[in-house]
């Protein structure tokens, strides 16, 4: 069940009315009085979301700034600008902060499409002297502006298109192409270790803010996403996106010239223990555990975009359709036995040796899973020649852990060669065979316990028990039946 | 500090090479308290940076610093010497140091045979606790009052040992030897209710049974400890909530100082041949409540009451009870319930300390930590052990967020009468006396929460400490009834203006012994300031009550005996929701008047958005109604209904003349529709009102005069007599899962979700739809 969450509008409708009691008539100030009670009331029913919130504090302001009955001070009203405004750039840009490192307020202000010189402004108003009042009003005006077309003209009208195009997110590349410059050097000459040693660190965190950047672009360019259902504080929210930032990295990594070398020759990995060659993972391991420990779903993903890319046939693109972030030639993408051999070592290698030191159950659960998505991807016909790297994969990491043989061997019968698999009647029947001695093992008997007998006990069953003056207990019969919480009955 | 972390590594090693025995690791049990020497201050400290005067907590620490050596010592004189104390379950070391500077010169060497003892546990090592910590609250005292604060830390001497075994239940059930299906027939002739199905359990010494779900337990003979309370043998069925959610209750079958033998009931014949060989003989008795549908409520706690699949396949041990599960191993789902040794000291210590004094002494045990450090798990523990020699025990929940017995948002006064077992969700009740704050902390109404707390206090001081003297008599209860001790929780807020309520607190509550938790590991946010939040909160302590209070310092509960699966806001929402689907029994005549009454069942067939409300006519029913909280005070008469349909509300009455009613206030009813709505109007004065309970307002009529449709599991009997007539709204909301329908997947109530109000799926639209969210563990530019 996905988990709603509480808004303090009863329908889009009462949102639309005090958008225009704020918008219709800039000089109305009635209108604005109604909008700041109405919200002060929404904000005591639920916490609202920050926009709305936002608006609160700004039109406050405004409509004490444009009625002046009272005012004992101009200061009074430069503060409470400042404040709304400063309040409203943190609120926007904080919960972006999604990576392990601070972003610049600016960089992420920019993402969103917020006007550089509000965060200025609030730089200013936080550490500075405060702003003159005219600017203030203004930056008030523009802020407000700036809601109307960010927040409530998308929130009132969900199915409108898309909102200007935010800036793309820069490419990858040329951060891995010099951090494997730069580990290239000093895996080859350990005295330069030292002396690289800032512009290694340097180019880890490029790449960790590089992640972050990613994070945040996911929220435009992924629109199936829906990280922020459940009101769990961090946590499952941040999971998509996050998954989708390193699904992009991996991408980029599993290009020829990053995690597999250009070279053909420099592909040709060991076979015991199946894994890239030394040379190869003395450059990229550092990265993968720098970046293994800020994101531990790092192994994870990285293994299923290697089986996705395995899977596919020879000549597709990968992932080239959603990477509209980062073009690509389409023959610069073709791919060859060696590619995919090497690509299936880093899969094993991530499996059995990556990160030795965590539980043995843990290596377990990803070889399953690596097995779950190599046994699906290949079918029941085992394969065809393009999968080759694929079932080379699957049997290493069946050799490797025998639980998964069993499995493998019953869904996955020793490709026949010569002869074609047909579609027959019969497949039917084995598939259903199948199934079952596989369902039966894990069947579970119990079923849901039986609601309880204190079932029956309700309220006001009778005349029931002499109450306070004023209540009463409703029934059915008193014409009351079950509404959602906050519709009345009767 | 280097060489005493050296020293514990050796020691550890040294202990795990001694323990090679594959039998299941007796916990060692020591204890060190070390009262302040009187007059140590000079030799032992450090000349440097020290203060004349310097705070309590340094000099503990310095304190510990000396003790190590001492300690170390330790294990090879156990299992050397004194190797027959291996077959006792108490092993406590005493580490007796009256002379500071010869316990440090004697270290390493073998002469501190003199200051260096074991004893078992019990009247002998309580009295030398006695001993030591002599003080009469009746005599002035001699010293400086600095000098009289006592503060005893017991260091934990091998970490390693309370790791809990993996091996969960040695009992194993052989049907007809140890273990016997009861005939309702038996089960009358042992007094116990034949309406659940029994199984009668002969257990032997040292053996563990660890259940998971929910039974209630009698003991029959001989004395067996559950969550590190000895059960002996009466007539109370002990009900027993063990969740997944919480750690498990293991049941230990423990020799006794005791008799062993002792038995309240005649035994049916067949069992008696067992039972004489015995050292236990218990009744588990299934408990069918229906907390478990709390499950289907917030699924976030689905399934807690059962193993999970796996788990179930591991199991192959059946105890033909319903709900009752037997668990073996302990894995990553699965914690047990663990006693640390220092717990289980400084708890024996303060109760004999307690009863050292002479009856009509004030007896007010204060628990004290931050956030995730056991301290509410302690505070349960600590009421628990004290109702083995007390028929009542009150408890001051000050913890706003995760209270013990009530939903939180409370600070609550309840009186206990029996131990509890189980999480704070499966016993909520109608506390004596509360006061509704409406948020789960009080950082936004810091001065209400502290008034609130010393209206309590002096609810306790004047009405409950001494009421026990005005019950009957004589029921055959032998547990102390003149005094009711009273155990405050206190909040997990330890910093900043936290620091500071939570000393104002301790003045306002006047401990007589206090138990603190060493500051968490795992806090990493501010290491170095750490330190300093600590000496904060416990330094004014030692100067405001002129050192009256004993402190027992106790240490933190290891991060891996706590559910990782579940956040203290997930804790909330069930504690709320449990609190909404409770059913409380009717509160029977010839029951105490004292103890509070706890839920005993849980309606969950029907979502809350389909239960029957009451109805309440707003002008009639109602005196006031009262919004707190930041910005409450905007809101303005005409909005009032919208703000609370929908809300959470405390139900509070008020002695007359305690609310100051403006007359105004109802010149504006055509306005509010009849609703008792005055702008910004305050509070009652906790002095002068109770709140009962809470309710939910499930809606508001649009007609006047306004009908409000209410939701509460206060039973019909006790709204009628305690009358609640003001209605008090805070922060606090309902939980989504409270407001959605668990019966159907896309309707709530049978309207489809697209048409429900109040609540929207889907993503949100638009920049900045969501709540502002707070990140405070964001690195800055060269912190890596």
């Amino acid at each position: 069940m996905r988990l709603p969450r509480r808004v303090p509008w009863s329908s889009l409708a009462e949102l639309d009315e005090v958008c225009s009691w704020i918008y219709t008539d800039e000089t109305d100030l009635d209108t604005k009085i109604l909008a700041v009670q109405r919200l002060s009331a929404w904000k005591a029913i639920t916490t609202l979301p920050h926009a709305l919130d936002s608006t609160l504090s700004l039109l406050t302001v405004i409509v004490q700034d444009s009625s002046r009955e009272g005012l004992s001070s101009h200061m009074l009203i430069r503060q409470a600008y400042a404040v709304a405004l400063i309040r409203l750039v943190n609120g926007l840009v904080d919960p972006l902060q999604l990576g392990a490192y601070a972003r610049s307020i600016a960089s992420i202000a920019a993402q969103l499409g917020l006007p550089q010189w509000l965060v200025e402004l609030r730089h200013a108003a936080t550490h500075e002297d405060l702003p003159s009042l005219d600017v203030l009003r203004e930056a008030a005006r523009e802020a407000m502006a700036w809601l109307l077309q960010n927040y409530f003209n998308p929130a009132l009208s969900p199915s409108a298109p898309p909102r200007k195009q935010t800036p793309p997110l820069r490419p990858l590349q040329p951060l891995l192409a010099q951090y494997k410059m730069l580990l290239k050097s000093t895996t080859r000459d350990a005295s330069l270790r030292s002396q690289y040693k800032a512009e290694i660190t340097q180019i880890l965190r490029d790449i960790e803010r590089w992640v972050a950047e990613a994070k945040v672009a996911a929220d435009v360019s992924a629109a199936t996403l829906e990280w922020d259902d459940i009101e769990v504080e961090d946590g499952e929210q941040q999971d998509s996106r996050e998954r989708w930032a390193l699904e992009k990295l991996c991408d980029t990594l599993l290009e020829k010239g990053g995690l597999v070398p250009l070279s053909k020759k420099k592909r040709v990995g060991s076979t015991n223990p199946f894994q890239p060659s030394n040379s190869v993972l003395a450059i990229w391991t550092p990265l993968l555990s720098h970046l293994q420990a800020l994101h531990p779903d790092l192994q994870s993903v990285l293994i299923s975009r290697i089986i996705t890319s395995l899977l596919s046939d020879s000549d597709a693109t990968v992932s080239s359709a959603e990477m509209d972030t980062i073009p690509l030639a389409a023959n610069e993408r073709k791919r060859d036995a060696s590619y995919h051999m090497c690509v299936a070592s880093w899969a094993h290698w991530l499996v059995t040796s990556f990160r030795a030191s965590t539980a043995d159950a843990e290596d377990e659960t990803l070889a399953e899973e690596a097995a779950a998505g190599l046994i699906t991807g290949l079918g029941p016909s085992g394969g065809t020649s393009d999968t080759k790297a694929a079932r080379y994969l699957l049997d290493t990491l069946c050799k490797k852990y025998p639980a998964l043989q069993a499995t493998a061997s019953v869904l996955l019968p020793a490709p026949a060669p010569g002869s074609t698999p047909r579609w027959s009647e019969q497949d039917l029947e084995t598939m259903a065979g199948r199934l079952d001695a596989l369902i039966a093992p894990g069947l579970d008997t119990t079923s849901a316990p039986a609601p309880s007998s204190a079932a029956e006990h309700s309220l006001g069953a009778g005349e029931g028990p002499a109450l306070p003056p004023g209540w009463r207990v409703l029934t059915v019969r008193d014409g009351w039946k079950p509404a959602p919480i906050g519709v009345h009955v009767g | 500090m280097l060489s005493a972390v050296a020293a514990r590594k050796a020691r550890l090693q040294a202990q795990t090479s001694a323990h090679a025995a594959p039998s299941p690791p007796q916990p060692r049990k020591s204890y060190s308290p070390s009262p302040e020497p009187e007059k140590s201050s000079g030799d032992t400290e450090p000349p440097s940076k020290r203060k004349p005067f310097a705070p309590a907590p340094k000099r503990s620490r310095k304190k510990r610093k000396v003790t190590k050596p001492a300690e170390k010592k330790q294990p090879s004189r156990y299992f050397a010497e004194r190797d027959s104390f291996k077959e006792q379950e108490d092993v406590i070391e005493v580490d007796d140091e009256h002379d500071p500077s010869e316990s440090s010169s004697t270290s390493g060497s073998g002469e501190s045979s003199g200051e260096l003892f074991s004893l078992p546990v019990g009247p002998t090592a309580a009295a030398q606790a006695k001993r030591r910590h002599t003080w009469s609250p009746g005599a002035p005292p001699a010293e400086s009052s600095e000098d009289e604060a006592k503060d005893v830390t017991f260091e934990p001497v091998v970490r390693a040992a309370e790791e809990p075994p993996q091996l969960l239940s040695t009992f194993q059930p052989v049907p007809d030897r140890n273990f016997f299906h009861l005939s309702p027939d038996e089960l009358s002739s042992l007094a116990i209710s034949p309406s659940a199905s029994g199984k009668l359990l002969v257990l032997q010494l040292t053996e563990r049974l660890t259940l998971l779900g929910t039974y209630s337990i009698i003991v029959l003979q001989g004395v067996i400890r559950l969550n590190g309370i000895e059960l002996t043998p009466s007539l109370f069925a002990h009900p027993v909530f063990a969740p997944q959610s919480s750690p498990l209750p293991v049941i230990e079958c423990t020799s006794s100082k005791n008799s062993s033998r002792t038995t309240v009931f005649q035994l049916p014949s067949r069992f008696i041949a067992s039972a004489s060989r015995a050292t236990a003989v218990v009744v588990l008795q299934e408990l069918r409540t229906g907390v478990e549908g709390l499950g289907r409520v917030c699924r976030t706690f689905e399934g807690a009451f059962e193993p999970s699949r796996w788990q179930r396949k591991q199991t192959e041990v059946d105890l033909g009870l319903e709900g009752v599960y037997y668990v073996t191993y302990r894995n990553q789902d699965v914690q047990p319930f663990v006693m640390l040794s220092s717990w289980t000291c400084a708890l024996e210590a303060a109760l004999v300390e307690a009863e050292e004094g002479k009856t009509f002494v004030r007896k007010i045990f204060l628990v004290q930590g931050a956030k995730k450090t056991g301290k509410s798990t302690f505070a349960r523990t600590l009421a628990n052990k004290l109702l083995s020699r007390y028929k009542y025990v009150a408890f001051l929940e000050c913890d706003l967020g995760q209270s013990e017995f009530t939903a939180g948002g409370m600070v609550a006064l309840s009186i206990l009468g029996n131990p509890v077992f189980g999480p704070p969700f499966t016993h909520p009740s109608i506390p004596h006396r509360a006061h509704y704050l409406g948020s789960t902390t009080p950082r936004n109404l810091p001065s209400q929460y502290l008034e609130a707390i010393g209206a309590l206090m002096q609810t306790y001081n004047v009405d409950i400490q001494y009421s026990g003297l005005l019950e009957t008599q004589g029921d055959g209860d032998s547990r102390i009834a003149d005094i009711i001790p009273l155990v405050v929780n206190m909040m997990g807020w330890t910093k900043g203006l936290g620091a500071d309520l939570s000393r104002k607190v301790l003045e306002t509550v006047e401990p007589s012994i206090v138990f603190s938790f060493e500051a968490p590991l795992q806090d990493s946010a501010w290491p170095a300031s750490r330190n300093v939040d600590y000496v904060d909160v416990l330094t004014p302590f030692e100067i405001g009550l002129d050192g009256i209070a004993t402190r027992y310092s106790l240490e933190v509960i290891p991060s891996s005996a706590m559910s990782q699966r579940y956040s203290p806001a997930d804790h909330r929402t069930l504690s709320l929701l449990s609190y909404f689907h409770a059913v409380f029994p009717i509160p029977s005549s010839g029951g105490s008047h004292l103890q509070s009454t706890y839920a005993t069942e849980w309606n969950t067939t029907l979502p809350l958005c389909a239960q029957a409300p009451y109805e309440l006519v707003a002008n009639a029913a109602l005196d006031a109604i009262i919004l707190s909280g930041p910005g409450s005070e905007d809101i303005i008469p005409y909005e009032i209904h919208r703000v609370l349909n929908g809300a959470v509300v405390g139900l509070v009455s008020c002695e007359p003349g305690a609310l100051d009613l403006d007359v105004s206030s109802q010149n504006n009813a055509s306005m509010t529709r009849g609703i008792p709505y005055t702008q910004g109007a305050a509070p009652p004065p906790p002095a002068a009102s109770t709140c009962h309970g809470l309710a939910l307002v499930r809606s508001v009529s649009s007609s006047a005069p306004a009908k409000l449709h209410v939701l509460t599991p206060l039973p019909p009997a006790f709204l009628a007599s305690a009358h609640p007539r003001v209605l008090l709204k805070g922060e606090m909301e309902l939980p989504v899962w409270g407001m959605v329908d668990f019966r159907a997947e896309d309707a709530i109530a049978g309207v489809d979700h697209a048409k429900v109000p109040f609540l929207r799926w889907g993503k949100t639209e638009g920049t900045g739809a969501e709540r502002r969210r707070v990140r405070r563990n964001l690195m800055r530019r060269g912190q890596q």
